[in-house]
């Protein structure tokens, strides 16, 4: 078995003069290149968690591992300076400018002046914030989305295999939620991160995780792939977290590509294969067509009929 | 004696008195300031120490000619018998602020420091004291003012400052170093004022309005 970038081993943490442990005897294994959501209502222990990586909070029991190794047995800062993190406050530092800011993980580990300008030019155009216009200027001159794609190359500075996010986007209007979801899953095409991201919000597991680890009271209710969340939720309650778009959302996770038929339908209007169900959907939709002709699915040439994509949605 | 003869006897006497005045000011604010500073971190960051903060309000509240007055029995009259009091003064207003700026930086950002991994000396310099600073500097600016000030005071106990003009204008009644003497220490404490304000809306700029 290949080692875990992140593994909990049975970790619970209890806090003091509390009744319940906010986190109760979990397992959980994190790879590369996978984006984890953990989700559930507030006091499920999904921040806990979180913060038991970078060790803002100490497990009571249990052990937590990064890249194979036990974390108490790293030396804490250049565990924390190893492991990239955006949280929901943003928490720019408003006295720095934002090349400033993006350096601070850069400058704390020494690196000459010339790489540490070269990587923040580097970030700012990753995160699509042309550095002539926004090296120089402060934090708090920018919008809220400005600032967390600010937070987010902050995190990214010195090419983490890991990071961690808490509520990144919670505090953003949905169309900049959408547009920096949408960066960090093209971050994530390019770097193959291992991500951990904690979210209330089943729609932002569903668009950015791989893999959903629903929590409720301290403990893990259910681990799978969104769409395995979408069609079977394992509980009530896991049920309850998916709200009424849920057709719409499993639509959103399946791509065109897996489920369509080999065939030749020419002539038909054109998908491809990474497109998700419910752009077909749409498509269906707008052009009144029967079938939908799929590209780059392999070397076969294949169609998505009506009809197929109504029985998926049927089941949800 | 008219103004301008006061002026051509005296001249000396009154630059003497003033750069007297203004050095005995930059000891005393220097000393004040940077005491107040650590001192207040020590109490922000080592808990049993806010013991203190209560004892420092008591301070504050006493008058600084008793405390000049209270100085004298154990510490004579000349310059450590006014510069011990002065700074006990000097010190409080700094150490209030820099003990409250610190603990009202936003959690966030140590939380964001902290996460990412700076140390807790380099969380007290990049993050927290640039954050507070313009608190801090409230905190100096109260200090300085009330020094500046002050310092006419402690020519009651011998020591040389524009103090010594008003004392001599009281005991001679003659308004000519009256009002050289009290003017000169009023352009000061404005001057002060002035520098100090100047310096804080900078830091405030820098962070935004809020620490």
């Amino acid at each position: 078995m290949t080692t875990a970038a992140i593994e909990f081993k049975s970790v619970t943490k209890r806090f003091p003069k509390t009744d319940h442990p906010a986190v109760d005897r979990i397992d959980l294994r994190i790879h590369r290149g996978e984006t984890v959501a953990l989700i559930g209502a507030s006091g499920c222990g999904k921040t806990t968690s979180l913060k038991m990586i970078n060790r803002l909070i100490e497990p009571t029991e249990g052990s937590i591992l990064v890249n194979g190794q036990d974390i108490r047995h790293l030396p804490l800062l250049s565990l924390r300076r190893s492991l990239g993190y955006v949280i929901q406050h943003v928490g720019l530092f408003p006295h720095m400018t934002v090349a400033a800011n993006i350096a601070v993980v850069p400058k704390l580990l020494n690196w000459d002046k010339a790489r540490i300008t070269r990587r923040v030019d580097e970030l700012l155009e990753m995160v699509h914030l042309p550095p002539a216009e926004f090296r120089d200027r402060r934090p708090l001159d920018l919008s809220g989305g400005q600032q967390q794609r600010v937070g987010v190359a902050r995190a990214l500075a010195v090419d983490p295999p890991i990071l961690l996010m808490d509520e990144p986007f919670g505090a953003l209007d949905p169309i900049t939620r959408t547009s920096l979801q949408n960066e960090i899953l093209d971050i994530q095409r390019k770097l193959r991160k291992a991500i951990v991201i904690v979210t209330h919000d089943m729609e932002e597991a569903v668009r950015l995780a791989d893999r959903i680890v629903v929590m409720q009271a301290g403990g893990i209710v259910m681990d799978a792939s969104p769409s395995d969340i979408l069609l079977k939720p394992a509980t009530p309650f896991v049920a309850s977290l998916l709200g009424d778009s849920r057709m719409i959302k499993l639509l959103q996770t399946l791509k065109v590509g897996d489920h369509a038929t080999a065939g030749n339908c020419g002539g038909a209007p054109e998908l491809p294969a990474s497109a998700s169900l419910h752009d077909a959907l749409n498509l269906f939709l707008e052009t009144g067509a029967d079938t939908i002709a799929v590209r780059g699915g392999g070397a076969m040439a294949a169609c998505l009929r009506r009809d197929q994509l109504f029985s998926i949605a049927g089941e949800a | 004696m008219s103004f301008q003869q006061y002026f051509d006897i005296f001249g000396d006497q009154i630059i003497r008195l003033t750069i007297r005045h203004i050095l005995l000011f930059l000891i005393a604010f220097a000393a004040a300031a940077l005491l107040g500073v650590v001192m207040g971190i020590a109490i922000y960051r080592v808990r049993v120490l806010r013991f203190l903060l209560p004892i420092v309000n008591i301070l504050q509240t006493v008058p600084e000619i008793v405390l000049l007055a209270l100085a004298i029995p154990f510490l004579g009259i000349g310059y450590t018998g006014a510069l011990v009091p002065l700074l006990v003064k000097g010190i409080l207003p700094v150490l209030q602020n820099t003990a409250g700026g610190l603990q009202s930086v936003r959690p966030e950002l140590k939380e964001a420091a902290t996460g990412i991994g700076m140390s807790k000396a380099q969380l007290l310099f990049r993050v927290e004291l640039p954050s507070a600073l313009p608190i801090i500097l409230a905190g100096m600016r109260i200090s300085a003012i009330m020094l500046v000030s002050v310092i006419t005071l402690t020519a009651y106990i011998g020591v040389e400052s524009l103090g010594t003009l008003i004392l001599q204008g009281i005991s001679r009644m003659d308004s000519n170093p009256l009002i050289v003497g009290s003017g000169l220490s009023a352009l000061l404490a404005v001057l002060v004022n002035q520098i100090m304000i100047f310096l804080e809306r900078r830091a405030l700029r820098r962070t935004g309005g809020r620490p």
